[in-house]
């Protein structure tokens, strides 16, 4: 079976900096595979190029065996793929309730969501509550967004991207900010996503890392150092190296 | 509790009513045009404050409107459901092949564009015989309604109240649905909504077209105002002062352009008895307004204590 998205030599520069050197990634079908490496890797310009923000350099990008490298991000939405962002880009003014509602209207197509007016945006009320109770955020849903704590941000991104009901998710850091409990059930969150769509978890909460990902890569300095599944990444030497090189960090035995 | 803000439009249409009944036709005239160029410059503000595009060019489909009701004119219809429709359209579509070139660019690059395109059909019909080269094209008398006379000041007054009312309501009742939500959306984040699924292009270019449509209608009223079509009514300069009546009134409220054009004209009408440089005088009051006024005369209204508007 081909898989759901498949990636081969992307490359990006900013300036000097290659912050993608010809990576490669393939992400199955309801796996999530886990995209890790320390800061500045260029995790999130890989993203952007999937989600159609940012053009890469050179490379393809396959999604569902289509080549979609020349897509803008609208195109690539109705195929199945969602993001989420890193930095939480919400509609502040709106509140909760109508940033979903955006994101659920979306996915009607143009012509009929004017022709809908007279019926009004009432129509949107029940999926709309239904993703925020998803991410248990209903009780939020009149509060402007603005106001939101961290980690609701986070939460209120994902109900934004889930509400197209995407076969492929791309998301940026979702637990970064939040608390021990938020992330536990954002973490149960993801693993029930499973069974709808893959997801390419880019996240420095190593512990969620190794209890959600089916896969993962590891990418330092644009270059993916190491892919497969997660005991075996973890016990590669050369990542071991990069991670005490660069961050610090030790990597989790 | 009825919204401040419907009290305040109102309030407005209750006034501009009232003119005619106390007022001389020279007040009422005023009043008629007044309305005409609010709702020029409400067309302008549904890109500039909606959709985020400020166009410099968009005097570009006032005088459309206007040349479309001076040729019905030279050619002996002056029946305004025929005269009127077909300036919108005709309006409307120069906006779809405007709106479609220009929105290839973004920021500085899309304010010069307009200005470019408004500037370009400024040159041709100052220049074109049939067009009346820089006489313009003068209409023999105003248009008709369904067969009635429209002759007395007091009358296209009315009508044009009604038809500034309905696009009021319009382009209101058009922002509060998903459509127009969509439209505010990309004007605060395009590539959010880029990613969320919208083409940001398609609907910027749904609101140009309908932007220019309102001024379309503006400039066919604009003519039989003054019985005159103009290259003025194309001319940037004109373009600049809808800017400033949306800028003077509130960016994005709507009803504001009927009170920004109501000061720039009441401005103009008293300053210009005084000195001809009237435009020195404004100049300041318009800084004032955009460095003090929150969100110019609508946000000023609708200012609550602590500051925040609704
Ligand atoms: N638009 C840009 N222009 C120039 N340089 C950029 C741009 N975006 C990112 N960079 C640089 O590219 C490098 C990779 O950035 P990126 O955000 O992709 O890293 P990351 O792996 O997501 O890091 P983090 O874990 O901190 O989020 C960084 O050095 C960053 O400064
Ligand atoms: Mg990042």
């Amino acid at each position: 079976m081909a898989a759901l998205l498949e990636v081969r030599g992307l490359c990006k520069t900013f300036g000097a900096l290659a912050v993608n050197q010809s990576v490669d990634l393939t992400v199955e079908a309801n796996q999530i595979h886990a995209l890790i490496g320390p800061n500045g890797a260029g995790k999130t310009t890989f993203l952007a190029q999937l989600a159609g923000d940012i053009r890469p350099d050179a490379g393809t990008i396959l999604f569902d065996g289509t080549d979609i490298t020349g897509l803008p991000a609208h195109r690539r939405a109705h195929l199945g793929i969602a993001r989420s962002y890193q930095v939480a880009r919400l509609f502040p003014d709106s509140t909760v309730h109508d940033n979903v509602a955006l994101a659920v209207q979306a996915c009607s197509r143009w012509a009929r969501s004017v022709g809908r007016a007279a019926a009004g945006i009432g129509e949107l009320n029940e999926p709309v509550a239904a993703l925020l109770e998803r991410v248990e955020l209903a009780h939020r849903s009149r509060i402007p967004a603005g106001i939101l704590a961290h980690g609701e941000r986070r939460k209120l991104e994902l109900a934004m991207a889930l509400a197209s009901r995407p076969r492929l998710l791309l998301l940026d850091e979702p637990l970064a900010g939040m608390g021990v409990e938020e992330s536990q059930a954002t973490v149960a969150l993801l693993d029930r996503l499973r069974r709808d769509a893959a997801i390419l978890l880019v996240e420095h909460d190593v512990q969620a890392v190794f209890a959600l990902a089916d896969r993962m890569s590891v990418l330092v300095f644009g270059k993916v150092l190491a892919s497969g599944d997660p005991p075996t990444v973890r016990r590669n030497p050369e990542v071991q190296r990069a991670y005490l090189a660069t961050s610090g960090e030790v990597p989790p035995c | 509790m009825i919204p401040r803000r419907l009290v305040v439009i109102g309030l407005i249409f209750a006034v501009l009513a009232a003119v005619p009944l106390y007022g001389a036709d020279y007040y009422t005239g005023l009043a008629t045009k007044i309305m005409i160029f609010g709702l020029a410059a409400l067309g302008l503000d549904a890109l500039v404050g909606i959709g985020g595009m400020i166009s410099f060019g968009h005097a570009a489909f006032f005088g459309i409107g206007a040349y479309v009701a001076g040729l019905f004119g030279k050619s002996g219809i002056d029946e305004g459901l025929i005269v009127w429709p077909t300036a919108i359209a005709v309006a409307a579509l120069f906006g779809a092949v405007i709106g479609s070139l220009s929105l290839r660019t973004r920021g500085a690059a899309f304010i010069m564009i307009t200005l470019a395109f408004a500037q370009m059909l400024f040159f041709i019909a100052a220049s074109l015989p049939a067009l009346g080269t820089s006489d313009g094209i003068g209409l023999p008398h105003r248009n008709s309604l369904a067969g009635h006379s429209l002759g007395r000041a007091v009358d296209f007054h009315y009508v044009v109240l009604l038809l500034l009312a309905g696009a009021l309501a319009l382009t209101d009742f058009l922002a509060r649905t998903p459509f127009g939500r969509a439209v505010d959306g990309i004007r605060q984040n395009e590539p959010r909504m880029g990613a969320l699924g919208y083409n940001p292009t398609i609907y910027q270019l749904a609101c140009f077209i309908f932007g220019a449509a309102v001024t379309g209608l503006a400039g066919a009223l604009v003519a039989n105002l003054s019985l005159f079509a103009a290259p003025d009514n194309l001319h940037w300069m004109t373009s600049g002062t809808l800017l400033v009546i949306v800028i003077l009134g509130g960016v994005g409220s709507l009803f504001g352009s009927v009170l920004g054009a109501a000061v720039l004209i009441v401005l103009e009408e008293v300053l210009a008895e005084v000195t001809d440089h009237w435009m020195m005088i404004l100049g300041p009051v318009l800084i004032a307004v955009v460095l003090f006024g929150g969100n110019g005369l609508a946000g000023f209204l609708l200012r609550r204590p602590h500051g925040r508007t609704s």
